[in-house]
């Protein structure tokens, strides 16, 4: 069935959820079926990529978020759309988050994105202050009535077909917290993911994962799983933040963009993960120079390449001049060589 | 002609009764950039709805003023609709391998529009992934053509970054296949 619009043309229905792509289901099961908790890419703006959320899910990675996609400007502009999102068939588990401030342009996007996504998120963390002014991102928190009707609205309308996330940070009182998540429980949400921070935290301060377990020791009657985020750096990482709080799964994002290995077991990012993403980021059809330069950047200094090379990486140009460099000093095979994607030290020429 | 000055008229109401809100909402100064206790004014500021339908909302922007933030009526938002699942069927997708489908001169051929910005990215990602995959002389073929069509839009030598890649990829390209 499909909605139909005038006489013309039909509107794609969501995507099915199955045990494959269902997050809620992968969740909820992780544990039982995988020995380990469920395990999220967060969303990063700018680098959660097409071919960076494909490498992440051949590390472990079973959930992957995009980058945050303003509502008002994907409803309104097929140049946004086009610049905000690309996908495939591969690209699943996918949770599309999105930063919005009202009803009406949420449902728009949440029917535009539906078809091609396995659930949507709502950014209530972002802190940037544009955003806040927006009443985007963290505002969101001190705006627990438009969230939740923001919240209660989709899933009103979807039901069980959507899956619907919120991302919140942590109040300076917890128990503000606390009412917030019961109330988006009562709403409809689906999980509800935590970053142990609250607005004004910066990154260098350790997340608060006593706090984040207080919040899930009071929810426990609601049965609506809770996602920790925050300085998830490895897969030790992953158990620990799950044994100290409580929680059904992490969320990583910074260890990931500099490891996208970590969740495997690999304590520095493998030389065969270089590899691949070379091997997505042009197979997809090319990501900007200076991302796919920042990634490589970010995976080869935690690999601790020398600095002098990572210096001259930066002064480099183009992807063709890019991909000269990595041939000149190392060896980077190929899809389809014998080898390719499994080399863990850099092969230095 | 009439509705519209209906709507101006309903907007203009919302607007003056809502700036009232807005402002009560907002544990905010006017300029939003004060200091308290020598640390920057964080307070948060609500949207104000002012047309739940459209999507109006008044917000206060980061010099302290309130804003209309511009609503999308059904009209308007059905073309979207039109235009993102009708005309680009959906979001861009690639799948590994896309270009295996395609044929490079056949692009060329077509009607390219060069001046489009898309479209310029998807022949030059064309040419990276020939070249990712050591297929130089095929690489080298097509940057080839496609400098001189980039060359012919070059105006104020906007897109000149662009030429250079290709130069790159033709130049080693050749060199590589001595
Ligand atoms: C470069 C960058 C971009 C980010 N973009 C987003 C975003 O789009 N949406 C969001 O909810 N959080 C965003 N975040 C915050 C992260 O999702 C995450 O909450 C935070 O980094 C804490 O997790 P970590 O300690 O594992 O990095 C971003 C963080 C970084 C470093």
């Amino acid at each position: 069935m499909t909605q139909p619009i005038g006489e013309e043309f039909q509107i794609p229905k969501p995507k099915v959820l199955g045990p494959r792509n269902d997050p809620l289901d992968i969740i909820q099961t992780r544990l039982r079926t995988h020995g380990r908790p469920a395990s999220i890419a967060g969303p990063m703006v700018r680098y959660s990529k097409l071919p960076f959320r494909q490498v992440c899910r051949h590390y472990d990675v079973d959930i992957v978020y995009t980058p945050m996609i303003l509502a008002r400007e994907f409803v309104r502009n097929s140049h946004a759309r086009m610049a905000d999102f690309s996908t495939n068939k591969g690209d699943a588990p996918l949770i599309v988050q999105v930063g919005v401030n009202n009803v009406s342009d949420l449902l728009k996007f949440v029917e535009m994105v539906a078809p091609y996504c396995d659930g949507v998120g709502i950014n209530c963390g972002c802190p940037i202050r544009e955003q806040i002014r927006e009443g985007i991102g963290c505002a969101l928190i001190y705006n627990p009535d438009l969230l939740c009707s923001m919240v209660s609205a989709v899933k009103q309308k979807y039901g069980e077909k959507l899956r619907l996330e919120t991302k919140i940070r942590i109040h300076e009182n917890l128990d503000e917290t606390v009412t917030l998540c019961k109330r988006l429980c009562d709403a409809g949400v689906d999980w509800i993911t935590i970053h142990g921070r609250t607005r004004t935290t910066r990154s260098s301060v350790p997340a608060n994962f006593e706090a984040i377990k207080y919040v899930v020791d009071r929810l426990g009657d609601k049965h609506v799983p809770i996602i920790a985020n925050g300085d998830c750096f490895s897969r030790q990482d992953l158990q620990r933040i799950t044994e100290i709080t409580g929680v059904d799964g992490v969320m990583a994002v910074r260890g990931l963009l500099n490891n996208p290995a970590m969740l495997s077991g690999y304590d520095t990012c493998p030389w065969g993960c270089v590899e691949l993403f070379w091997h997505y980021a042009l197979e997809y059809g090319g990501l900007p120079y200076q991302l796919l330069q920042h990634h490589l950047f970010c995976m080869l200094e935690n690999m601790q390449l020398k600095k002098s090379l990572l210096k001259k990486l930066m002064t480099i140009q183009c992807t063709a001049e890019l991909l000269d460099w990595f041939d000149e000093n190392f060896i980077l095979k190929r899809h389809g060589e014998p080898g390719f994607a499994v080399q863990k030290d850099i092969p230095y020429k | 002609m009439h509705l519209r000055i209906g709507s101006f008229v309903r907007v203009t109401r919302n607007c003056m009764m809502s700036l009232s809100s807005a402002e009560s909402s907002a544990t905010d100064d006017n300029t939003g950039y004060s200091k308290l206790n020598g640390k920057k004014n964080q307070s948060v500021t609500k949207p104000v709805s002012l047309d739940s339908t459209t999507g109006e909302v008044l917000v206060r922007t980061s010099t302290g003023k309130t804003r209309v933030r511009r609503g999308q009526s059904d009209e308007e938002y059905k073309r979207q609709l039109h235009d993102y699942f009708q005309v680009q069927n959906g979001p861009k997708v690639t799948e590994v391998g896309w270009m295996d489908h395609e044929n490079a001169n056949a692009m060329l051929n077509a009607d390219i529009d060069f001046s489009i910005k898309p479209e310029r990215q998807k022949i030059a990602g064309f040419c990276r992934v020939l070249y990712y995959r050591r297929q130089y002389s095929e690489c080298a073929e097509l940057c080839g053509k496609l400098i001189p069509r980039y060359e012919e839009i070059n105006k104020n030598n906007k897109i000149r970054k662009e030429i250079n890649e290709l130069g790159y990829m033709l130049e080693r390209s050749r060199q590589l296949l001595q």
